[in-house]
């Protein structure tokens, strides 16, 4: 009973983070009135073109509970939005996993490593500068249209991030850490995964999250050239056939899943470094 | 008594790439080190002493000469030189009691050996009731001895202290000099202590090494006969602390 009562009034006493919620609140209720304002009662736009927010609620309903819909399917049409959501996610999953599994330890050997670090960097510095979707062209002569091409594209704008704050946060580690530990005994191989590494998790967690956005936005860019399913494609798709509320419904989905995955990073973050 | 500790015409060079401008930071630097000693070195800022930690710590290696530990020459460092930085250089993603068994953790000590070493370590720093705790939720005092603890708790043959107090106030700073007299008393520990503080030198060392600088050289060694427990407001204590400072204060006025 007591117990109950202290995290009430704890709930109550942290008020900045239910102030902000409230804020929150209050500033996307505007924003959806205006929007409401200008397209069903002022109609100041053809539905073609902006539709209400009643429009796209409804069009999301039929998204996501259409039975003529199925998960897996092929055309916008035949597939509903969890099936084009869970497609575009399982993707950026991938080549996420992979952009991590190669920029980590790569980042990690150019930091440390004297002789390594002028082979590879010029490579990287003229490599760097070419976004992930001017790769496109090349991925579909490569792998042609399909998953390896997405997954390709989508290693690359993963790769970056995560590469860049594994080399800073490594560097960054103070040097007097890893003489703390070879004092104590520790060998290089300890030193790195039990110093280094732990240290530098800031880094590595805010590249991870940059990296998912990157990637984030690197799938839905790939899937409007060369996908058949995935919310990319479900936009492109309602583009060619005039379906102005589909596309918001695509890109509010891709906004909504791409904010709770940095959510998910940031507690995961906090998990693993603050004690 | 046997020397555990000897350096032998310790010099370091270092040259600052491109004027090819070299600034001489040691000297022939050349001292030795018995067997459950406590030695200081002390000396203005810029004197090179910190380097000279580094060297024998092995961190850093010396343009020429060669440092001996117990006879064998030192390349790079070792769990036989237990290191406490002036930096807090604890992992501040371990606990107080995980920091503390690292080195056991590392050299591969069976779990109840850790667990006995780490109650006696944090014991004799006074640490534990805050075993569980993070560092960054200790003060800086506590931190330091964390650090002490941590470095003790792999039983090295030397403790070496870079001006491990020199971040601290006035007042946490003449606590931890007691705490370390005290600590001192307990372990008998061979310790080589860095520092600028010529009382915190007096107030513990057997020897101390008074150094100077451009080119860092060890000007003067003496040894301190006070009995223990010392106090500054012993008169003789005073006179040393005089001396010393008139020692390095000449040398300052010279160079200037």
């Amino acid at each position: 009973m007591s117990m109950r009562w202290r995290h009430i009034a704890f709930a109550l006493a942290s008020r900045s983070s239910v102030a902000l919620l409230i804020k929150a609140a209050i500033s996307f209720s505007v924003l959806l009135f205006v929007w409401w304002v200008v397209t069903d009662r002022l109609h100041l736009f053809t539905p073609l073109v902006l539709p209400s927010p009643v429009v796209v609620a409804e069009s999301a309903w039929q998204l996501v509970f259409d039975p003529n819909l199925s998960l897996f399917a092929g055309g916008v049409y035949n597939g509903n939005l969890l099936g084009h959501a869970l497609v575009s996610t399982g993707r950026v999953l991938l080549g996420f996993a992979a952009g991590v599994a190669v920029a980590v330890p790569l980042g990690v050997l150019i930091a440390r490593s004297r002789t390594a670090e002028p082979y590879i960097d010029p490579v990287l510095q003229i490599l760097r500068p070419i976004p992930p979707i001017a790769w496109t062209p090349l991925a579909i002569l490569w792998f042609g249209i399909g998953l390896q091409a997405i997954v390709f594209l989508i290693f690359l704008g993963a790769f970056w991030p995560m590469l860049l704050n594994t080399i800073s946060g490594v560097r960054e580690v103070p040097k007097i850490l890893g003489q703390a530990a070879a004092s104590l005994g520790a060998s290089r191989r300890q030193i790195l995964f039990t110093v280094v590494l732990p240290a530098a998790i800031p880094f590595l967690f805010t590249g991870l999250r940059l990296s998912f956005g990157s990637a984030w936005i690197t799938i839905v860019a790939a899937e409007l050239i060369a996908a058949s399913e995935g919310l990319g494609y479900l936009i492109m798709n309602a583009r060619r056939i005039l379906a102005a509320p589909d596309i918001i419904v695509g890109m509010l989905t891709i906004g909504l899943l791409g904010l709770g995955f940095d959510r998910l990073f940031r507690a995961l973050e906090r998990r693993l470094y603050d004690r | 008594m046997e020397d555990l500790l000897s350096a032998k015409h310790v010099s370091k060079v270092f040259e600052s790439g491109r004027s090819k401008d070299v600034v001489v930071a040691l000297q022939d630097i050349s001292l030795e080190v018995k067997e459950n000693e406590f030695v200081s070195i002390v000396g203005p800022s810029g004197c090179g002493k910190s380097t000279l930690l580094s060297i024998i710590g092995g961190f850093e290696k010396p343009t020429r000469g060669q440092v001996f530990l117990g006879g064998e020459p030192i390349d790079g460092p070792s769990r036989e030189r237990g290191f406490v930085f002036q930096a807090d250089a604890l992992f501040q993603w371990l606990s107080v009691e995980e920091n503390v068994s690292y080195g056991l953790r590392v050299q591969g000590y069976p779990r109840d050996k850790q667990r006995e070493i780490v109650d006696r370590n944090l014991e004799l720093v006074g640490l534990t009731k805050f075993r569980g705790l993070a560092p960054r939720q200790l003060s800086g005092g506590m931190r330091q001895r964390v650090a002490i603890a941590r470095a003790l708790a792999t039983d090295p043959r030397i403790l070496l202290l870079d001006e491990p107090f020199g971040a601290l106030d006035v007042l946490t700073r003449k606590k931890m000099q007691d705490e370390l007299a005290r600590i001192w008393d307990q372990t008998h520990k061979t310790v080589v202590l860095v520092t600028h503080a010529i009382d915190e030198a007096l107030l513990m060392s057997d020897r101390i090494f008074v150094m100077t600088r451009s080119p860092g050289r060890i000007r003067r060694s003496l040894d301190v006969e006070l009995e223990r427990p010392r106090s500054a407001r012993d008169p003789r204590f005073h006179d040393l602390e005089l001396w010393i400072t008139d020692l390095i204060m000449d040398e300052v006025g010279d160079a200037g």
